[in-house]
């Protein structure tokens, strides 16, 4: 079982040189939370994740304090926005390094990758590099439950 | 002049000096020091490892302990925590309001626990509510430090320079309440007014979500309401003790390890997980740092250094009070005030043994040491944390914001405290 035949192939992906609000819309117009970043010849360069844009937003004290349950309401930081000259930024500067997977990997192991790096998504690559399809945790969730034996719990909780 | 004395201060320096430099953490660069004056001392025959064990000051190190071990027991409680939210519900967000609350609950918790704990826990808590609120956390955590390092002078176990005196002085915990509390309470007062002063600009800005800091629940932030209210019985307690020392012949250190006893047998927590929270790099650093004096003290500098002071100039007992204040304010600015109060206890007692009464120069040691922190970025570790926390902030403090606001407040609390030491100088020196 490998990640070739349980990857989407049509993948929305990014240049570096586009910028953050580039990024942001091509997000909310696909509703998707992964953009691999690829160079002019489509080799995977980099990764912009969700989590770095909403960085921009996060206030300070997330990372400073253990739980703040007790603060039900984040007040006017609920309407932060970034400003236009962040959102100017290049996608180069806001990337991560890219965490992909070969198409003829196991899903197994791209599962246990995923779970180890906390990710959601992963970007498949080919020998040259080349960006050729994305898998997500869910894609790879439901390949790995593919073959196990339901049939007969099915038949014994259907009404 | 001898070789001996020459060889322990040069150690002596160049430790201090990696430590100032930045080369070399504190603590590695004290332990290194101290193993180099115990073998250059047996070498030149100036030092004895009895010596060296004999200069380890077991009150001191076991009260440090001892309070250590109850903040460790106190801090996964959530209890600091819960003062600030407790405080910004109560401020209802006005700003000069929550400044003079946390700095006012910092305070209090750090005249009695260990004030960099008490920074450490509040501080992150200050940021949130003030982000929430929409203020710029400044000016809160900037007075979170210079109030607490301030108050910290007030008591016996407010700050380690005072432990250290108390115990080479033999000062009580009362003697502190008696004469450097109510010091303490005026100069707090004077840096309070001027921190108001000097943040004018930023406490004028009305807060546009006050309305959040109400919906504050601070319950919810005190994780273990048992616990914390068995320890702070134990540290109640023992602070009643404190106060009663002299009537029953008993030293401060076995009424802190009494307290940590008990506050460990009543919570039973896991003991790793209680020991990994006490600062033995600062028990270490403590340790190493009586190692390298006593090797000083031994070879003879300390006598050398006293003498010049008896004999320079014969200074009346209040101007020498006076000049010590500020010479160790000034360096506690710039370097550990542990290790210029550990350098200066002998030098005071060799002037104590010359016939000078000595408890004048303890609190002005007292004073300095603990008001001269306030004035840089480096002054305190108090300081140290609030910058560090404030860097991963949009508001990150620099120097040059400290030399702004905190340099002044060092320079009114140690000309206040100078103005009071006269003032009740025969009090003092009683």
């Amino acid at each position: 079982m490998t990640v070739r035949r349980f990857m989407k192939t049509r993948v929305i992906s990014i240049q570096q040189d586009m910028t953050i609000g580039n990024a942001a819309a091509l997000m909310r117009e696909h509703h998707i939370g992964t953009l691999p970043v690829v160079d002019a010849g489509q080799k995977l360069v980099g990764m912009l994740r969700l989590e770095n844009l909403l960085a921009l937003v996060m206030p300070d004290f997330v990372h400073l304090v253990d739980h703040f349950e007790f603060a039900h309401n984040f007040g006017s930081l609920e309407y932060t926005k970034p400003d236009t000259t962040t959102l100017a930024h290049s996608v180069k500067e806001f990337m991560e390094q890219p965490i992909s997977v070969q198409v003829d990997s196991g899903v197994l192991r791209a599962a246990a990758l995923l779970h180890l790096r906390d990710l959601r998504d992963l970007p498949v690559v080919d020998a040259e590099n080349t960006l050729v399809g994305l898998v997500s945790h869910v894609d790879l969730g439901v390949a790995l439950m593919s073959d196990w034996d339901l049939s007969e719990l099915a038949s014994d909780t259907s009404p | 002049m001898t070789i001996q004395p020459i060889l322990a201060t040069v150690i002596f320096l160049v430790s201090l000096a990696l430590i100032l430099t930045d080369k070399l953490n504190r603590t590695i660069a004290a332990t290194g020091g101290a193993v180099l004056m115990v073998v250059v001392g047996l070498l030149f025959g100036f030092y004895t490892e009895e010596q060296a064990i004999g200069t380890l000051d077991a009150n001191t190190l076991g009260l440090l302990l001892g309070m250590m071990i109850l903040v460790a027991l106190l801090e996964p409680t959530g209890f600091f925590q819960y003062l600030a939210v407790w405080v910004a519900r109560t401020s209802k967000g006005r700003p000069v309001r929550l400044l003079v609350m946390l700095g006012a609950v910092t305070s209090v918790v750090s005249m009695f626990l260990d004030n960099v704990t008490t920074v450490v826990l509040i501080a992150p808590v200050t940021i949130l509510i003030c982000e929430i609120l929409g203020l710029n956390p400044q000016p809160f955590l900037i007075s979170e430090a210079l109030l607490s390092d301030t108050a910290g002078v007030a008591t016996l176990v407010g700050d380690p320079p005072n432990v250290l005196i108390a115990s080479a002085a033999n000062l009580s915990f009362l003697d502190f309440i008696t004469h450097s509390l109510p010091i303490v309470v005026v100069v707090w007062l004077v840096a309070l007014l001027l921190i108001r002063v000097l943040f004018r600009r930023e406490l004028a800005i009305v807060p546009e979500n006050s309305a959040a800091i109400l919906e504050f629940n601070p319950d919810e932030v005190l994780k273990d309401r048992k616990t914390a209210v068995k320890v702070l019985v134990v540290i109640g307690v023992a602070v009643i003790a404190f106060l009663f020392e002299e009537l029953l012949h008993i030293r401060p250190a076995l009424i802190a390890l009494a307290a940590a006893a008990t506050g460990l047998i009543l919570v039973q927590p896991d003991i790793k997980t209680t020991l990994n929270r006490i600062e033995w790099d600062v028990l270490l650093f403590f340790g190493a740092l009586f190692i390298m004096v006593g090797g000083m003290e031994h070879a003879g500098v300390m006598r050398g250094l006293s003498s010049l002071i008896t004999e320079g100039g014969s200074l009346p007992p209040m101007v020498l009070g006076l000049v010590l204040l500020w010479v160790v304010a000034i360096s506690s600015a710039f370097i550990d005030n542990i290790p210029i109060t550990i350098a200066l206890i002998p030098v005071v007692l060799d002037l104590a043994a010359a016939g000078i009464n000595p408890n004048p120069l303890w609190w002005a040691l007292a004073f300095g040491a603990g008001f001269g922190g306030n004035g840089t970025i480096i002054g305190s570790t108090a300081n140290v944390v609030i910058v560090s926390l404030s860097e991963r902030t949009r508001h990150p403090i620099t120097a040059s914001t400290w030399n702004k606001r905190g340099l002044p407040v060092m320079l009114a609390t140690c000309a206040t405290a100078s103005v009071l030491y006269i003032l009740f100088f025969p009090w003092l020196s009683r």
